[in-house]
């Protein structure tokens, strides 16, 4: 700490040389651009204190010329809020309901099977009340349930069982119980959409695009594609639950990677208010038909960077559209909270944030951990099984702990130093799946070139300083439209 | 608090009555009987009688009496005055009003550059009679600010101040004014918490995003520093937190840094205020170093409350006349200014909205923007 | 297919071994690395690309010591924050009252 003939001392921080200008990230997730000339000065400790570098430096926490102890204290109040999610321990409890499925996407990492598989491969009531107890005992105060499958409609009746059961628990736990079901929405019926509505159950849903892209991939088990049923069935959904209750997201693949402006188009058509643009999981029926349907990382980066910029457009020009993973990421870096993202958090949220429940009562650490088992038989993450274990034995178990202890990004080598660390996270199951099969995604290369190619391109934009831009990116993370973040009369501030 | 002058008869101490009407059979200890129309018999069941200048003046009362010197009577039933022998008349309280306040202590552990109310040590703490004013105000009283001075530093009077406030008028929202050094303690914010309730809101002033204009405006090195843990414990503590900057020459500059300080720092706050300069006290005598024409500060101003409004932060300004906003900023600027202390200037005739513009503090005739001119009716 | 070989070296005195070994970390997709001190106080970098672009080679040896001496400032910025950085994380998650006693006892030092 000896800071030689200096009148200041650094804070934590990394940075990233970028053409004229350095980026400056702090270990609370602030950021700073510093023209080259003035960062060689500011490390060497020869920047001028009087200057309007220095006071935003020491504003923003970079920096600091006196006050150290009430300096570290209000660091370590904001990282603690950083890391709030830690606090609330595991909140998403993901339920298998069954493995079979009406569809057989090209792409599947769920790996489903037919339909009239029978039902060894649902979840059965004894199985499904067991988890939902293991998911009661975790100590946070907020519950999400999450059903997915293969496609959990065509096991209804646990999905009810479930829901019933976790609000018989919530009468005494007092916990915000959330429940959403990831479906393709095939098979919705009257019944089901009454009872979705009764529950205020969300739903999550896949359209891959229009006609032509999504079916080319997203097809029925019976033959066809899916397409014409999917949109008919989603605004009937729509209609009943309303807009604000489904989410779509697609899966990016050869045949829309050149052509997302088109899928935004359709999405915009059937009226739904986001879009979670995904690539393909490495897993399941992924990992077989690659070639057959899979692009490249640089293909997927391109068109998502095409779809981005085509989607600031619509928004700058009225349309309240945000990109699901950006608005998240753009959270990250533009406000002091917490953002709980399972597959993006560091230490993991594998496990401690976020469970998934397989038909037979195994628990994983992650959905990957689960398609990583199907695909290779590799049960590393398993944590345990809800008939022979109990809570304690699952999360507080000694593999649990080392899953978690080796995905602290802030000891790896290459995230340690990464400009982007503050707002990234580890993916401990891909990385064992690449060194496992030795190929096709290459575990962390592939997901660190990923999320620091999302991150350049936020930052692109951010560096631009750009009025209309920043208001966009405020109507995301705000929930609000852009009229509202320009009217002023709509200020809560007004009494 | 306005004061008035004129006559004061019977009276050896100062007296704290409430002014209550002949018709309203209202009397008894602390009551003053305000007399439009002649004598009547049992005057001596109040503690006192006001009287206009016009009136009459009977030797044989022997219950204390003040009369005005100038026209009529501006106090109102319901008001609490304080009536000195030497024939000062202070209103303390308006059951009018809702911009009432009780005055803790004058002293102060900041010295800042702008203070309207220079601190004055040695004085003595005046929680006595604030008590008893409060004691005397009408329960339905809507609002009271509690001020200095620095009132926390009369901890233990401030905490009685806030009981009797729940007491005698628990509808009020009480705004307690501080610059929250003091509540570094966590201790003392948990106090007030409990004591105050739901009904106190604190209203803290951090004038930059950094201790070196901070401190430099306050005159009192470590004040930012404590400032910022006391907000943070205000937060830990529950308690609505009213934060306001005054823009003045030395942190106009850093408004929109200022503006994001806040949200990455405290976005717990309840309200962020951007307050006009009020030209008083200690702000006038150092007005060569601390004015700077709202016209020259728009922009850092505007930027300023942008970021916050995008951030979804309620924002209010304070003491700006609406003719130096521009009109998108309109429905956020506030009548700030406490009725009695509103004035308007001569350009200001014929403007179209007048009526809902806060207008000046007495003393800016001397201080005030380039750019004040009438706002024109427009045709619809 | 002549594989291309690019060698340099770095002065020790003003290139710590981690920088270097950092800087090739971050490169170890698109290169190979053979890294060895000399009594010399010299330390030789041997790199050879495995991408074959034309402007990646080109500008590899600027690029790479560029990249080195980025590595060196951010071991040496590091060296200064460390305590500082563990005590945040520290006090975020067991706070005490004494910090400035901590503080004060660390950079007696």
């Amino acid at each position: 700490m000896s800071r030689i003939n200096s009148t200041y001392g650094f804070l934590p921080f990394r940075f990233l040389r970028q053409g004229k200008e350095t980026l400056l990230v702090n270990d609370v997730g602030e950021y700073y651009f510093l023209k080259n000339q003035a960062f060689d000065l500011f490390v060497n400790h020869e920047l001028e204190t009087r200057s309007v570098e220095f006071q935003d430096l020491k504003a923003k926490g970079f920096v600091y010329d006196g006050y150290l102890p009430q300096t570290i204290d209000l660091l370590a109040t904001k990282y603690r809020t950083k890391k709030r999610f830690l606090y609330d321990f595991t909140s998403l409890h993901m339920f298998v309901v069954t493995r079979r499925c009406n569809q057989k996407c090209a792409y599947c990492h769920a790996s489903s099977i037919q339909e009239d598989a029978g039902d060894i491969h649902d979840m059965n009531y004894v199985t499904a009340r067991k988890c939902v107890e293991i998911a009661f005992r975790s100590p946070s105060s907020c519950i999400k349930i999450e059903f997915q499958g293969g496609e959990p409609l065509l096991n209804f009746n646990v999905v009810k069982e479930i829901v019933e059961y976790a609000e018989e628990l919530n009468e005494s736990a007092n916990k915000k119980l959330e429940f959403v079901i990831c479906t393709n929405l095939v098979a919705l019926n009257e019944k089901y959409l009454e009872y979705m509505e009764s529950k205020d159950i969300m739903v999550s849903t896949s359209l891959d695009g229009p006609q032509h892209i999504h079916d080319a991939c997203r097809k029925l088990r019976l033959g066809g594609g899916s397409y014409d049923i999917v949109t008919s069935h989603l605004s009937w959904a729509m209609e009943r639950l309303g807009r604000d209750k489904i989410s779509a997201l697609m899966t990016v693949t050869l045949h829309s990677v050149g052509r997302l402006p088109e899928v935004i188009d359709e999405y915009i058509k059937q009226e739904l208010g986001s879009i979670f643009i995904r690539a393909m999981n490495p897993f399941g029926s992924a990992f077989r038909n690659w070639p057959r349907v899979g692009c490249t990382l640089d293909e997927f980066l391109k068109g998502y960077r095409q779809a981005f910029d085509y989607i600031i457009q619509l928004n700058v020009q009225g349309t309240h559209f945000p990109e699901v993973f950006a608005a998240l990421l753009l959270t990250r870096i533009l406000t002091p909270f917490s953002t709980g993202f399972v597959d993006l958090q560091s230490p993991t949220g594998a496990g401690i944030s976020g469970v998934i429940y397989d038909v037979n009562g195994d628990v994983y650490v992650s959905d990957e951990a689960r398609m990583l088992s199907r695909t290779t038989g590799d049960k590393t993450f398993c944590i345990g099984n809800v008939h022979s274990d109990s809570w304690n034995d699952v999360f507080c178990s000694h593999q649990l702990r080392k899953i978690i202890s080796a995905s602290c990004i802030e000891a790896m080598p290459g995230c340690a130093w990464c400009v982007f660390q503050p707002y990234c996270g580890a993916d401990p199951v891909r990385n064992h799946f690449a060194h496992v099969t030795g190929q096709l995604s290459n575990g962390h290369r592939e997901f660190c070139h990923m999320n620091r190619s999302l991150f350049n391109l936020l930052f692109d934009y951010l560096s631009l300083k750009n009025d209309e831009i920043e208001d966009v990116f405020w109507s995301w993370i705000t929930h609000r439209t852009l009229d509202e973040i320009r009217d002023y009369s709509t200020n809560i501030g007004v009494a | 608090m306005k004061s008035y002058y004129g006559k004061s008869f019977n009276l050896m101490e100062p007296l704290l009555c409430k002014i209550v009407l002949q018709s309203s059979g209202v009397s008894g200890t602390n009551t003053a009987c305000l007399c439009s129309s002649g004598w009547f018999s049992d005057v001596q069941r109040y503690s006192a009688v006001i009287l206009d200048s016009s009136a009459l003046v009977h030797n044989s009362i022997s219950i204390p009496i003040f009369q005005f010197s100038q026209n009529g009577t501006p106090i109102e039933e319901g008001d609490v005055v304080l009536i000195e022998p030497s024939g000062l008349l202070t209103v303390l309280y308006k059951k009018q009003s809702l911009t009432n306040s009780v005055l803790l202590t004058e002293r102060c552990n900041c010295r800042c550059l702008m203070c309207p109310q220079p601190p004055r040590n040695g004085s003595e703490d005046w929680i006595d009679l604030s008590l008893r004013t409060i004691a005397l105000m009408d329960s339905n009283t809507q609002a009271l600010g509690i001020t200095g001075g620095e009132p926390t530093l009369v901890w233990d009077g401030l905490i009685k101040v806030l009981s009797a406030c729940h007491d005698f008028i628990p509808r009020a929202s009480v705004h307690l004014l501080t610059n929250g050094r003091i509540l570094k303690d966590y201790d003392k914010a948990e106090e007030l918490a409990e004591v105050g309730g739901k009904n106190l809101f604190v209203g803290v002033p951090l004038y930059a995003d950094i201790s070196d204009i901070h401190d430099t405006l306050l005159r009192s090195k470590g004040a930012f520093w404590d400032t910022v843990e006391g907000l943070y414990n205000l937060e830990r503590a529950g308690i609505f937190v009213e934060l306001r900057t005054v823009i003045t020459k030395q942190n106009y500059m850093r408004l929109p840094q200022w503006a994001e300080y806040v949200f990455r720092t405290m976005p717990f706050v309840g309200r962020v205020v951007f307050m006009g300069l009020e030209p008083i006290g200690l702000a006038l005598e150092n007005i060569d170093q601390l004015w700077i024409d709202p016209a020259d500060y728009l922009p850092q101003l505007e930027q300023a409350i942008k970021i916050l409004h995008r951030r979804d932060m309620p924002v209010l300004i304070y003491n700006h006349q609406l003719c130096t906003l521009p009109t998108y900023l309109w429905p956020i600027a506030v009548k700030s200014i406490s009725d009695w202390k509103i004035v308007y200037m001569p350009e200001c005739d014929g403007c179209s909205v007048k009526a809902s513009c806060g207008g000046f503090f007495f003393s800016a005739q001397l201080y005030k923007s380039r750019n004040i001119c009438p706002v024109p009716f427009v045709e619809l | 297919m002549i594989n291309i070989s690019l060698n340099m070296q770095f002065d020790s005195d003003v290139y710590s071994l981690k920088a270097v070994k950092n800087a090739a970390f971050d490169y170890r997709d698109k290169a190979g690395f053979q890294i060895e001190t000399m009594p010399s106080g010299k330390i030789l970098v041997c790199i050879t690309p495995k991408v074959k672009e034309p402007d990646f080679i080109e500008s590899l040896e600027t690029d790479f010591k560029n990249h080195v001496l980025d590595h060196q400032v951010r071991i040496e910025v590091s060296a200064e924050f460390k305590p500082i950085r563990e005590m945040i994380i520290a006090q975020a998650f067991e706070p005490c009252d004494n910090l400035e006693e901590i503080i004060h006892t660390l950079s007696n030092e």
